[in-house]
């Protein structure tokens, strides 16, 4: 197969299109902000159909489009369905969407709900918690644009990155997050569509059966579902995407702009919409031994099988559902990021007393300033960056617990949740050195657990949750 | 390693199932746009 699917320019081209589609529609829907709730929240009243697409396409990243693949190439069978497994952590999100929207109505931030819950020293360990999993998920993203980009039309790794991180940049401060969520609705089409194009073809041109003898002939290990590793990735995925959405402000906004009643419904719905997506995509991959494809780098196999099959138009259809999965979440992270740090920082350590029109100000400046600050990190493509996400399971995984505990029980504190967090990612993080990267998530969870029922046991606290009403700015 | 391969019929079963959840989404989302938008709920 050639080094490139697409010409530099093809790729080019298809960018432009669609940085003038976005960037237009940031434009138009930001001329409707008026107030500090519209450009942070949409306004706090998105309806269900906004909110499911939304919910699900944020969670569809360029791994979801690239690294399901490559998990099916490595890990077979099981390593799609275990990367589906990351709906879980949408429909659990449900029940606390609601809960949320309940006893902090008019909250801004995850950050919001810790401090009033817990207090001070909880607020700020999660605030670095959480603030160094999204710079770092940022990064990632911003580098994948341009490798990814790169891999396919062979456009300089530092234009498709600088392109894709600046149209991102563009329309979310243009437009906020109702920018955000409209292109989120037009890019889950266009990826959901994309690749049922790619699974239609490959059922089409090499089918079932096919795959299936030539997998028992060539790799029977990707259709054994005894395979240990794969099974060991199961379980690690679930609860680091399960830690991922608990913690992390890009869901929790959602919740505070999703119309009272729609929240619940939407993560639910989106998470079984979410679900088949890496399978779809996962079973490309599959086809690959049946093509007789030379795969030197396992997360270029999706493009590779949509390359041998398709040509320039299979190229063309993984670029632009890769993009769409890029920009859904980079448009997300950057708002929700942007959101924390302006609340929580600027408001919250600060300037307490800055006005909503400060804050909005505040809040479209951190937009671009943490897209400057991610494109001066992507630039020099450090690819330990990309890695630090696979040991921050340990830090979000700790965070699990004290969010659950917070939200429906009375007992939990704000002393037993800071130590949970510190213990919980400590522990995590020796297991990711002594044992292996597939129990980060879920040693730290457990530890995080235990010391949060050892804590609201121990000391005799009880919160009332009007209080966290009562408190609210 | 202890085996139990999956079967080309589940294999088929699995990924058909997969598929048929994806054809339904972009339609069950539009149907839920349009029924926003007629009754003013869409934001």
């Amino acid at each position: 197969m050639d080094a490139s699917f697409l010409s530099p320019a093809v790729a080019f081209s298809l960018l432009l299109v669609f940085s003038i589609i976005w960037i237009g529609l940031g434009w138009y829907l930001g001329k409707s902000n008026r107030t500090l709730d519209d450009y942070m929240l949409a306004g706090r009243k998105v309806g269900f159909a906004l909110a499911t697409a939304t919910a699900m396409a944020t969670w569809v990243t360029s791994n979801t489009t690239m690294a399901a693949p490559q998990l099916a190439y490595q890990l077979g069978v099981w390593g799609m369905v275990g990367y589906s497994l990351g709906a879980i952590g949408l429909m659990l999100f449900a029940p606390i969407a609601t809960r949320i929207k309940t006893i902090l109505p008019h909250g801004y931030t995850s950050g919001d709900f810790i401090r009033l819950r817990y207090g001070v020293g909880a607020w700020r360990t999660f605030l670095i918690i959480s603030l160094v999993y999204a710079l770092g998920w940022l990064i990632s993203l911003g580098m994948a644009g341009g490798v990814v980009v790169n891999a396919l039309s062979g456009l300089d790794y530092e234009i498709g990155m600088t392109v894709i991180l600046a149209v991102c940049v563009g329309y979310t401060m243009l437009g906020g997050l109702r920018a955000v969520i409209a292109t989120d609705f037009i890019q889950s089409i266009i990826i959901i569509l994309g690749l049922l194009l790619l699974a239609w073809i490959v059922i089409q041109q090499v089918g079932f059966q096919e795959i299936h003898v030539t997998l028992s002939d060539e790799r029977p290990a990707l259709l054994n579902l005894l395979f240990p590793a794969a099974i060991m990735f199961l379980f690690n995925n679930l609860l680091f995407g399960v830690g991922e959405i608990f913690h992390s402000n890009v869901w929790w906004s959602r919740a505070f702009a999703f119309k009272e009643g729609v929240g619940g419904k939407a993560y639910f719905i989106a998470g079984l919409m979410w679900l088949p997506i890496p399978i779809v995509a996962g079973f490309v991959a599959l086809a690959a031994p049946s093509l007789d494809l030379s795969v030197a780098s396992a997360d270029m196999v999706g493009p590779l099988v949509a390359g041998k099959l398709l040509g320039t138009a299979g190229a063309v259809i993984v670029f632009i559902v890769v993009f769409s999965a890029l920009a859904s979440s980079l448009d997300s992270l950057l708002a929700a990021t942007s959101d924390l740090i302006t609340e929580d920082i600027y408001r919250g350590h600060i300037n307490p007393t800055a006005d909503n029109q400060q804050i909005q100000r505040v809040n479209k400046f951190i937009v671009l300033a943490l897209g400057f600050f991610a494109w001066l990190l992507c630039l020099p493509k450090i690819s330990t960056l990309a890695s630090l996400l696979y040991f921050m399971g340990a830090f979000v995984a700790s965070a699990i617990w004290p969010i659950v505990l917070g939200i429906y029980y009375g007992r939990a504190n704000g002393t037993t949740a800071s130590l949970a967090m510190l213990f919980g990612t400590s522990v995590g993080l020796w297991a990711y050195f002594a044992i292996g990267f597939y129990v980060a998530a879920l040693v730290s969870c457990a530890i995080s657990l235990a010391v949060m029922l050892l804590g609201s046991i121990v000391k005799n606290a009880e919160f009332t949750f009007d209080t966290v009403t009562n408190k609210e700015r | 390693m202890a085996e139990w391969m999956i079967s080309e019929t589940a294999l088929t079963v699995l990924v058909s199932g997969a598929v048929f959840i994806t054809i339904i989404t972009p339609v069950a989302l539009v149907a839920f746009l349009v029924k926003d938008w007629k009754e003013g709920k869409l934001w």
